[in-house]
């Protein structure tokens, strides 16, 4: 329970911290907005008015406060380009993006599990060094490379899907779970070289244990060995990267999106930052990054859970 | 037989890094063909004796680009880790040093800026200060103090109670000097390790950004703007689309195998 409030405090100091750099950043915009929006041709009283309505003659903590005030209740502005509330335009887009996370993560987890107790169980040299090639080269390769060449081999020469074309699952699932299905894949391969390497080395470490020769002596089989005992121990290294393997198929899914054209939060920022719509792209970072430090909240609580050793810090 | 396979992994990392900064380096004198030479009738060429990796949608040579991009990307990677490291020695060690409620803050601070994830927090600084090369750079740059910052803050607090600080206090010499000459000395191996990983960071964080359009912009040649280029004729010119993805996979390949080997290195028994 301590450990808990602990938690939670630093959470909240890192929330709000990263409110106010938010915030912040977007004070700095070179330019005036009110120029930006009337033209040069405004006369005083318009702007005026203009500075009044969007409180530009408040001080900046006033400011700060009324913003972060409104992002609580969900109101997290107006969009320029879209002329629609914020957080409308970003929970349609949520939708889609975190299919998407969510098929990555998913493949990330049933690739990268079984891969990493198989490489580990043949510990020799030649594996080791296999692994360690193919986990580094895995690692190194950017997801939207990774995107590009799938579109001309799976879009162009074999033909199963249209490059630039999109289905919703709503409309179509079969369909719409293809074309989510390849930029899910662009985006777990180097997560899966990640998981491969803690995991393996992991997996290595408990099989030299006390307990596990206790658990064979006591006549268990070796696949059970490895599921009730070793990978239960070895898990728990390896969900403290989960939350940034979850915030980094998050953050990968932004450029994917660009590479398959698909309707998400990503093309939406792009969009956004193209435009120069700054209430967009700030409500959208501040949302994002939101999200992201609630999982990695979650992913250290269950962490806490299973490994009841593990004090703070 | 453990030792064997990280040093493996440290020449390894040596010889792509080597290969890297020699194309660098030679491009700085000499490139096969002028970058921005154009020659319509010679467009989408495949890797031949003329054009070693062929031509792009203007006819203008791969490898010269390729060539060019490396300076970006060496450029953007040097830069921007100068600039987290200042800032993250910087604040690492007042913060190791000083301890108290200026450590938690400063530690605070840099926890909220790793919290944005992935590009999130480059993307922001783009959307405001604009496109180029220069805020590129100082985007990567700000993302990557924190990383510094907590090496450099870990490694005052180890030594920081060993007896040798208490005495050259004791002999009066300054605060500054005790942080930068008694105690910076001993975090010097980590941090290298960390550039090393960061630039491999930093050239795959640069590639996406230009890949979306928002990082270098023309007419600095850049890997990951070839990519986005080379993706409307993916069909025409396939070999557009894989040259300059292999280069960027080098380069992070290359210094993350230098940094993991520089650590094993340094502690054998990882």
């Amino acid at each position: 329970m301590r450990y808990l409030l602990r938690k939670m405090s630093s959470v909240i100091m890192t929330l709000f911290l990263v409110t106010v750099i938010t915030f912040i950043v977007f004070e700095i915009i070179p330019g005036d907005p009110i120029a930006a929006k009337l033209g040069i041709e405004a006369d005083k009283v318009q702007i005026e008015a203009l500075r009044k309505e969007l409180q530009l003659d408040q001080p900046l903590i006033v400011r700060y406060k009324d913003w972060i005030g409104n992002a609580l209740k969900g109101d997290l502005g107006i969009s320029i380009r879209f002329d629609e509330p914020v957080i409308n335009l970003i929970q349609i887009r949520m939708m889609v993006t975190s299919r998407l996370a969510l098929i990555a993560l998913v493949i990330t987890i049933i690739i990268g599990v079984p891969l990493s107790i198989i490489t580990a169980k043949y510990d020799n040299k030649g594996i080791g060094i296999g692994t360690s090639i193919f986990s580094q080269i895995g690692m190194a390769l950017p997801s939207f490379w990774l995107g590009i060449l799938m579109t001309y081999l799976f879009g162009l020469v074999l033909k199963q899907f249209i490059p630039g074309r999109y289905v919703p699952m709503e409309q179509n699932f079969v369909q719409g779970l293809n074309y989510l299905l390849y930029p899910a894949i662009a985006i777990a391969i180097p997560k899966i070289a990640v998981v491969v390497r803690y995991l393996r080395n992991a997996i290595m470490d408990q099989t030299n244990q006390d307990y596990v020769r206790t658990a064979y002596s006591k006549g268990l089989r070796s696949h059970q060995v490895m599921v009730r005992h070793i990978l239960r121990n070895a898990l728990i290294p390896v969900i403290t990267i989960m939350g940034m393997i979850i915030a980094d198929i998050l953050g990968g899914s932004l450029i994917i999106e660009q590479v398959f054209t698909i309707p998400g939060i990503g093309r939406l920022l792009i969009m956004g930052i193209s435009n120069r719509d700054f209430p967009l792209v700030q409500g959208m970072v501040i949302y994002i990054a939101l999200i992201v430090i609630a999982i990695n909240l979650l992913v250290d609580i269950m962490y806490h859970f299973i490994d009841p050793r593990i004090k703070l810090n | 037989m453990k030792k064997r396979k990280y040093s493996f992994n440290f020449y390894i990392g040596i010889v792509i890094v080597a290969f890297l900064l020699g194309i660098v380096i030679v491009s700085f004198f000499y490139t096969p063909y002028t970058v921005t030479q154009m020659n319509i009738g010679k467009k989408f060429l495949k890797p031949c004796w003329e054009h070693l990796l062929g031509t792009d949608h203007f006819g203008r040579d791969i490898l010269s680009r390729i060539m060019m991009g490396s300076q970006t990307a060496f450029q953007v990677g040097l830069i921007s880790i100068g600039i987290g490291l200042f800032f993250g020695i910087l604040i690492g060690s007042i913060a190791g040093y000083y301890g108290g409620i200026v450590d938690e803050i400063l530690m605070r601070i840099m926890d909220a800026v790793i919290a944005f994830p992935g590009l999130l927090f480059a993307l922001m600084f783009v959307a405001v200060l604009g496109q180029g090369i220069v805020n590129t750079m100082i985007a990567l740059g700000i993302m990557s103090i924190p990383q510094f910052a907590r090496i450099t803050r870990s490694g005052f607090l180890q030594v920081k109670p060993l007896k040798y600080i208490d005495m050259a206090k004791s002999i009066g010499v300054s605060n500054f000097r005790i942080m930068m000459v008694h105690i910076l000395p001993n975090v010097i191996s980590p941090l290298i390790v960390a550039c090393s990983m960061g630039f491999a960071s930093a050239v795959l964080a640069e590639a996406g950004l230009s890949y979306l359009g928002l990082g270098v912009q023309p007419p600095n040649p850049s890997w990951g703007r070839m990519l986005s280029e080379s993706q409307m004729y993916l069909l025409k010119a396939p070999t557009y689309s894989i040259v300059p993805g292999i280069f960027i996979t080098l380069s992070v390949l290359g210094f993350n195998l230098l940094g993991d080997g520089i650590s094993a290195i340094r502690d054998p028994r990882k």
